[in-house]
């Protein structure tokens, strides 16, 4: 089915709430695969995506801007990974900062050793690098990363949306979504090319 | 912008340029800087280097659909309990829902007396939307009853009576000897009064019953929906209202017209109606009964 989204939350607003399938069905792909990469955990991509779309729902009448749905439906699933890394965080009572100032990597040592072993034959590394497992590359290292240049980095990487963007769904201003993306590139390339596969991902 | 900006300061604009956000002439001041400046543009590539390598991790499928349930529009459903009906009865819609306010105020109001029941009366929204429901349904009922109290004082004015169109200044206590007469004396107003009270009082205890179903299922499983049905409906009860309400100065005004004469008469001082209610031409008022008047309004 086609017609913008902003199409569709008119229909909903106008008391078609059977429209909103048609919008949960387009942003649920990129909502979660959103949650993915920000929280580099499947089911915790799951639960988040499913509760913001349940949220979207329930609050589409606060919506400013119907077109801008999928920017907005994306905040809320931001704000649901804070919330939730906050309580989980919490819970455990060590953040990855304590663990990596005591000298502890803070990657999951199944990921470490994961990684090691992917990484360990180098006979064909171009065709051996399959796209999951650059997936699982590139997840380790933005979790490694300050959650701020992670959600600045994931939302341009894989929202394709520009800092100025970014910055009015963070209600951040839009400088310091430069400098996050800016530096959170040069990290990450940093964090990539320690590992021993790092001057093979590093060559163009 | 400045010449004299450093790279480190250039640092944030190169973001700009690969986010296509420099207007033109900014964008052709960083080309011929980059050009020349050997830091800014290994900065540069090292930059779109790694976002074409993180743009490498394709996106997947949701393992599962994740979309919320979004209740569908419900038919009426059976009553739980047999002696209830849930669809209103003929004489209820006649008395409550004047023709000009529609089917959908009709379903409203029932998924509304079906799902209050369940809700725990502690709810202050719920009360006022049960308090606004309640005074909606009064007003009708007032309203019904003051439009047969007219169509009947109208029915005992004689053919070609023209007591309401002429001016109040005509009609004075010493009546000429040719006019009708009237039947609506004070008595008959006053017993118009307690018919209203008494048909007030009944549709509130109606209400009540009607507020007392168990509706537990549905609530239950629409919770969430009915948050939103819930606005609908005090939105619709709020406009009912305002209309049912001008529906009902409307007819009292008429009411008052018709009635003076003949309280004059008895010389009891009637009730003086606003002023531009007398200015009206009393022939058009008959041909536009209220309900049509209010048709267009209750629409939107």
């Amino acid at each position: 089915m086609d017609g913008s989204d902003g199409v569709w939350v008119g229909r909903v607003l106008a008391g078609d709430p059977a429209a909103f399938n048609e919008l949960a069905h387009r942003w649920q792909k990129p909502l979660y695969n959103f949650a993915y990469r920000y929280t580099g955990q499947a089911e915790e991509a799951e639960d988040v995506c499913q509760e913001a779309l349940a949220r979207a729902f329930a609050q589409l009448p606060k919506l400013k801007d119907p077109d801008r749905f999928g920017s907005w439906l994306t905040t809320i699933a931001f704000r649901l990974c804070q919330d939730r890394g906050r309580r989980r965080r919490r819970r455990i009572e060590i953040s990855t900062d304590e663990l990596a100032e005591s000298g502890i990597d803070p990657t999951p040592l199944a990921l470490v050793a994961d990684s090691d072993r992917i990484l360990a034959e180098p006979e064909d590394p171009a065709a051996r690098v399959a796209v999951n497992e650059i997936g699982e590359l590139l997840s380790s290292a933005l979790q490694k990363l300050p959650e701020e240049q992670r959600v600045a980095l994931v939302l341009r990487e894989y929202q394709g949306y520009t800092a100025t963007e970014i910055g009015e769904m963070l209600g951040v201003p839009v400088p310091t979504v430069r400098s996050r993306i800016f530096y959170g590139l040069k990290s990450l390339r940093r964090i990539l090319g320690r590992g021993p596969m790092g001057q093979e991902l590093m060559s163009p | 912008m400045n010449e004299a900006r450093s790279c480190a300061e250039r640092k944030l604009d190169l973001i700009a340029l690969l986010d296509g956000e420099l207007t033109p002439a900014a964008k052709a001041e960083l080309d011929a800087h980059v050009l020349g400046c050997a830091e800014c543009r290994a900065d540069l590539a090292e930059l779109e280097a790694t976002s074409t390598l993180l743009r490498k991790w394709e996106a997947v499928d949701p393992p599962r659909d994740l979309a919320p349930a979004i209740p569908e529009p419900r038919p009426i459903q059976a009553p739980i309990s047999p002696r209830l009906t849930v669809v209103p009865s003929r004489r209820f819609r006649d008395l409550f829902l004047p023709a000009g306010l529609g089917a959908a105020l009709a379903a409203a109001a029932v998924v509304l007396l079906f799902r209050l029941g369940g809700v725990s009366a502690g709810n202050p929204e719920l009360k006022e939307i049960r308090a606004l429901g309640a005074e909606v349904a009064a007003l009708r009922t007032e309203l019904a009853a003051a439009q047969s109290a007219l169509a009947q004082a109208r029915t005992q004015v004689p053919d070609g009576a023209t007591v309401a169109e002429a001016p109040p200044s005509a009609t004075s206590p010493t009546a000429p000897a040719g006019a009708p007469p009237l039947t609506l004396t004070a008595a008959d107003h006053d017993a118009l009064l307690k018919q209203v009270a008494a048909a007030i009082a009944e549709s509130e205890s109606r209400q009540d019953t009607k507020f007392l179903f168990t509706t537990d299922q549905l609530a239950r499983s629409l919770s969430m929906q009915r948050r939103e049905d819930l606005a609908t409906i005090e939105r619709q009860l709020r406009d009912a209202r305002a209309e049912t309400f001008q529906a009902l100065v409307t007819t009292h005004e008429r009411l008052d017209r018709l009635a003076q004469p003949a309280l004059l008469e008895q010389g009891i001082a009637p009730r003086t109606p606003a002023n531009g209610a007398l200015e009206r031409n009393a022939d058009e008022e008959r041909s536009l009964p209220a309900e049509e008047r209010l048709e267009p309004n209750s629409r939107k």
